[in-house]
């Protein structure tokens, strides 16, 4: 009989490292089983034997800033589940399957100006698009990335946004964040406030947005303002799942199963969805 | 259409089915105290005659819960259940309603429903294509039956091996797939070609229950209307609370619904694996729960039936809670069972008539009182309390 698909992998913790009070970066050895090719944009399930399965997107895709062989998942503490999973060591094994979602042709992209906006946990999921972009610099004009937080704290992703700030004769990176005591050198303030600073030809500009369900109505009401065309803004959206491949129904969004053909969307595939944003 | 009819009299389909058990599972109409069910026998005799319908649908047969998926025997790996071949199955008397809602789980479990074989879920198809549906079409349907509104019978074009017609004398035999021309090869000593007057016989029955539907039956599925409204989200958020009010959340609609399939997927230590927590390890994230993934132990996947209508379907942890009102989960069960944007994904509605929901309801919202109720919002007319149970 031909197996379930929903049948995971061990996979080995190669670095498991302790980022904020509520989140581990870890470093993982592939899925062997099936060649691991993942998009940006995409996610695995993850889980431990007798524990339970949760939907991870990933953090780093093999060979685009992490060795050949490997990935990255950014995991908080919220559950049953990431309560455990963060107490892996390097050494032991977390249960993987997948890449699952949908497959964004990259290639529409090309030639055009990117906006990245993160906010919070949301910068795990976005950062495979980042790397992308600037790995492949040349295929595109103009790139901003937008990084907010709740405090300077818990921040994530510090030495990446270092290294991207570096950049900045070809890439222009804000950080902001909602609140700070002393010490903070930055900006304070929301997100949508690193968007005056974008001179981004929004005529021919894709935006990526991925963070708290609030920050999605400011920031897609401010890029609109600015003159993003609908179909030029990208979100992910969240949900339950159990499956990943669209045939469990947890993930179900009106007539859409987010697992399959989300969790990345476009603003004009979403909006009109009670539920979306 | 089927491609060819046949005639068979009482005792060669008899005959038929008493081969058929000796060789493969036979499955079909019981009687267990007052109801029916669908439940293996050992020989045609033991069939039930007199049946409107089966308490269940046959999905439990495809979709059997618990499911264990897999199985981690730690240290060492993951192991699947493999190489157990599924049973042979053949269903007799199963209903047009069933045979539509079987073809629709078997579009969406062979990821036919969104162009993905790639998604195909392997227990399932391996059952579904180990079975032959020899199915019976209705003549007398219960009073909460509504196939004719949803395509879903008395009578079938497609979806079955064998379509049985029960004539004045033997059966109408219509044939609907390559596994049904096989079994007429078989037993081709027992049937004869269907003449003109059974044709019309049959054609003439099937008329009259559709008829006698139109003419004397209060309920129907109003699609049209219905799928209008909540299609183009018209229907207003105190329409679904309202509904919501009605709803006991026992799952019931989705657990006897021939089409429905979400489910959830648990994992767990083995039943009676005396898997414990590590002494001195952390306290368990619930009362005797378990603590940690044991470095030693045997733990399970299983697949459990679950439902849209359930509080715990889509809440996450990390405080989101989408559809936290019954309201707005009532709101996601019928979009799925109505609304525009499933037909054009599934290619039917998401309801083939079989009026279990409206039969198990303890709120009195099954489908037909809801579609109403949805129709009478188009229209504009006051909205009528739904009946309560048994008034």
């Amino acid at each position: 009989m031909m197996p379930s698909r929903m049948i995971p992998e061990a996979c080995r913790v190669l670095e498991a490292v302790p980022v904020t009070g509520k989140e581990m970066h870890f470093v993982l050895e592939a899925p062997q089983q099936e060649p691991f090719r993942p998009e940006p944009g995409q996610f695995v399930m993850v889980s431990l034997p007798g524990i339970g399965e949760a939907p991870i997107s990933i953090a780093a895709i093999p060979g685009e800033g992490t060795p050949e062989g490997t990935f990255e998942l950014l995991i908080r503490r919220a559950g049953r589940l990431t309560n455990l999973v963060t107490r892996l060591k390097a050494g032991e094994y977390l249960y993987v399957r997948g890449p699952y979602g949908r497959r964004v042709g990259w290639e529409s992209f090309k030639g055009t100006n990117l906006v990245l906006i993160a906010g919070g946990l949301g910068l795990a999921p976005l950062r495979p698009f980042i790397r992308r972009a600037l790995i492949r610099r040349q295929d595109f004009r103009r790139i901003d990335i937008a990084v907010g937080a709740r405090s300077p704290d818990e921040l994530l992703f510090r030495d990446d946004i270092a290294s991207w700030s570096a950049r900045h004769d070809d890439v222009h990176v804000g950080v902001t964040v909602d609140a700070a005591s002393n010490g903070w050198g930055g900006r304070i303030g929301v997100i949508t406030t690193l968007f005056d600073d974008m001179r981004t030809d929004t005529e021919d500009a894709y935006a990526f947005i991925c963070g708290p369900p609030v920050m999605y109505r400011h920031a897609i009401r401010k890029l609109l303002a600015m003159g993003f065309y609908e179909n030029h803004v990208w979100l992910t959206l969240e949900r339950r799942m159990k499956c990943g491949i669209g045939i469990c129904g947890n993930c179900q969004m009106n007539g859409l199963y987010l697992c399959q053909q989300g969790p990345l969307f476009s603003y004009r595939e979403v909006r009109h969805l009670k539920e979306a944003v | 259409m089927s491609d060819a009819r046949y005639w068979a009299s009482a005792a060669a389909l008899e005959g038929i089915l008493d081969r058929l058990a000796a060789e493969r599972t036979l499955i079909g109409p019981v009687r267990r105290g007052g109801d029916v069910y669908f439940r293996p026998v050992q020989r045609a005799a033991d069939l039930c005659r007199d049946y409107v319908n089966a308490l269940e649908p046959p999905k439990r047969w495809f979709l059997p819960t618990p499911e264990r998926l897999a199985r981690y025997r730690l240290p060492g790996g993951v192991s699947v259940p493999g190489g157990d071949t599924p049973r042979e199955l053949v269903f007799f008397g199963i209903r047009s309603c069933d045979v539509a809602g079987l073809a629709q789980l078997t579009r969406f479990f062979s990821g036919e429903t969104v162009g993905r074989p790639d998604v195909a879920d392997g227990p399932f198809m391996a059952r579904r294509e180990r079975t032959t549906i020899l199915s019976v079409v209705c003549q007398d349907p219960a009073e909460t039956c509504m196939c004719v509104c949803c395509k879903g019978g008395p009578a079938l074009d497609a979806g079955y091996d064998w379509q049985l017609t029960a004539l004045t004398s033997g059966w109408l035999i219509e044939v609907g797939s390559a596994k049904g021309r096989e079994l007429t090869t078989r037993f081709a000593s027992s049937l004869a070609p269907a003449g003109e007057r059974q044709l019309a016989e049959q054609a003439g029955r099937i008329a009259g229950v559709v008829e006698s539907f139109h003419r004397h039956s209060t309920r129907r599925v109003q699609s049209m209307a219905a799928g209008r409204m909540v299609s183009q989200g018209r229907l207003p958020e105190a329409f679904w609370s309202a509904l919501g009010e009605r709803c006991v959340e026992c799952g019931g609609c989705a657990f006897v619904c021939p089409t429905c399939n979400c489910f959830n997927v648990v994992d767990a230590p083995e039943a009676g694996s005396g898997v414990l927590p590590p002494a001195g390890g952390p306290e368990p994230a619930v009362p005797g729960g378990p603590v940690a993934t044991g470095a030693e132990g045997t733990f399970e996947r299983i697949r459990l039936r679950d439902s849209c209508q359930l509080a715990g379907f889509v809440r996450q942890y990390g405080g989101s809670y989408p559809r936290a009102t019954c309201g707005e989960r009532c709101r996601t069960r019928f979009f799925h069972k109505l609304s525009w944007q499933f037909v054009a994904r599934v290619g039917t509605l998401g309801c083939t008539g079989c009026g279990r929901c409206v039969q198990v309801c303890l709120g009195g919202i099954g489908i037909d009182a809801v579609s109403q109720r949805m129709t009478d919002a188009l229209v504009g007319a006051p909205a009528a309390a739904p009946a309560a149970k048994g008034a």
